[in-house]
């Protein structure tokens, strides 16, 4: 298996560099360096819980597809211009949150079990904003381009990825887990390369700056 | 039993989700290729549209430009030469009138021959100025030659001017690209003396890569090259045109003060 920690490691490294330029920055700035940062705690969160209290990290994995949900919401909707766009962007918003927090309103033990429904209907939507966004700018300069880029293939890739390692859960096939694991780290990696270029853009192309 | 349909339903759930999973994004990709050709497409006709509307401007300075240089030929036919003529007229006519003393006839068939050759004078000026027949005989070379020589005479403002472009470079140039060239050229000293009030203009012809690079440099009064007032004059429109015309590149180096420089590259045949 690859080690996680030169990823976190790596994580890390990347909210550092984001964050320095944290108050210099515009919203969308702001808000992605906020997403990435919330990320890397929540996933070191994670995989530390049973090692810290001995308590599976199953909740997390809600905690993670809602604050991406929300946060790469917010972070499309400062890159999204058309109107129509915008509107599916706040309608999917709030219809979504409002009908998982009934769900977990009317039956809060589903919290604590993995969701199939809800990483599915939580990462969709920003895949498409992600796809709007690269429709937008076709043949222009985009702003965030690469990390447009980097979100788009690490949230298609990670989707069918989290499936699969569901359907490797339930056939109890161990083999395939390593596996999916380390293809994840990979996928992490490549998608972080896409970050830090995205950072170099920003910062040396200051006209690109957002 | 019942375990064994639970796992099993939860692995159809599974299946299915991923199934959902790859059809959603099979269906995001192709909306995007589709509207993306859309969009691909409506770019190509807005740039078509530019181009279009651009080569409308071309024609409608060209246009401009022509009834200009009508004006100016039927002033200077009519101020050079019709007037002259009128005199030419009036003398002829004195010539009729009855018992003229010797030096009478003689004062006015002395002034209809001046008058006559100030008239053919002025006739192969303008002439001249409307097409240089050394450019048409002798190539760009000697006509700008020519009109170097034209404007160091008038010892108003020092023109030099340098050649190190390979003679068959230039001669493969088509006529119209040279007389484009030289227009150009005209229109280049016609601005410095009039609106840069220059002292001094160098002209150099040089070869680069197979495209001909000419530099023209003077050290008048320069002008803000963001004005774009002075970019849509006629003047700069009518070069503009023209470099568009024989596929050429220019810009243009000037700011207020510190002289105007201005470099052509075109390709030759």
């Amino acid at each position: 298996m690859l080690n996680s920690n030169y990823l976190f490691l790596t994580s890390a490294f990347l909210c550092l560099l984001y964050f320095i330029g944290f108050f210099k920055n515009g919203k969308t700035y702001k808000i992605f360096t906020i997403y990435i940062v919330g990320v890397l705690l929540i996933d070191y969160v994670g995989s530390n819980l049973y090692r810290w209290f001995k308590i599976y990290n199953v909740f997390i994995s809600h905690f993670f597809d809602l604050f991406q949900f929300v946060l790469l919401s917010f972070f499309y909707s400062t890159l999204l211009n058309t109107k129509n766009q915008l509107k599916i962007l706040y309608v999917t918003f709030i219809v979504l949150l409002s009908f998982l927090s009934i769900r977990y309103l009317v039956n809060p033990n589903l919290f604590f079990e993995f969701s199939l429904l809800e990483s599915y209907l939580t990462t969709m939507p920003i895949i498409i904003y992600a796809t709007m966004h690269l429709y937008n700018n076709l043949g222009k300069k985009a702003p965030f381009y690469y990390a447009n880029l980097g979100l788009l293939f690490y949230l298609f890739s990670s989707t069918f990825l989290f499936l699969l390692y569901e359907l490797v859960a339930l056939l109890n096939a161990k083999e395939y887990y390593l596996i999916i694991v380390n293809i994840n780290i990979v996928l992490q990696y490549i998608k972080f390369g896409f970050f830090f270029y995205q950072l170099k853009i920003i910062y040396f192309n200051s006209n690109d700056r957002n | 039993m019942t375990e064994i349909n639970l796992e099993q339903k939860e692995v159809l759930k599974a299946v299915f989700f991923i199934l959902l999973a790859f059809i959603s994004m099979f269906l995001v990709l192709v909306l995007f290729f589709y509207f993306s050709r859309k969009k691909i497409v409506q770019i190509e006709v807005e740039k078509k549209n530019i181009e279009i509307d651009n080569q409308k401007k071309i024609l409608q300075n060209t246009i401009e430009t022509q009834e200009e240089e009508r004006k100016r030929i039927a002033q200077d036919l009519h101020d050079d030469i019709s007037s002259k003529l009128n005199i030419v007229s009036l003398n002829t006519h004195l010539l009729r009138t009855p018992n003229l003393k010797d030096e009478e006839l003689h004062d006015i068939t002395q002034n209809i021959i001046e008058l006559t050759k100030k008239a053919l004078d002025n006739s192969r000026r303008i002439a001249h100025d409307l097409l240089p027949p050394v450019l048409e005989k002798f190539g760009l070379h000697a006509g700008i030659e020519e009109l170097v020589f034209e404007c160091n005479s008038s010892k108003s403002v020092a023109v030099e001017y340098l050649n190190s472009a390979k003679k068959e470079s230039l001669e493969s140039l088509s006529a119209g690209t040279q007389l484009h060239i030289f227009r150009i050229l005209q229109e280049l000293i016609n601005n410095s003396l009039k609106h840069g009030k220059a002292k001094k203009i160098t002209i150099s012809l040089e070869n680069f890569s197979n495209q001909i690079k000419l530099l023209y440099h003077d050290d008048g009064l320069g002008f803000n090259s963001n004005d774009t007032n002075v970019k849509s004059g006629i003047g700069m429109s009518n070069i503009a045109s023209r470099v568009t015309i024989i596929n050429g590149l220019s810009d243009i180096f000037t700011k207020p003060n510190e002289g105007f420089q201005f470099q052509l590259i075109f390709a030759y045949e």
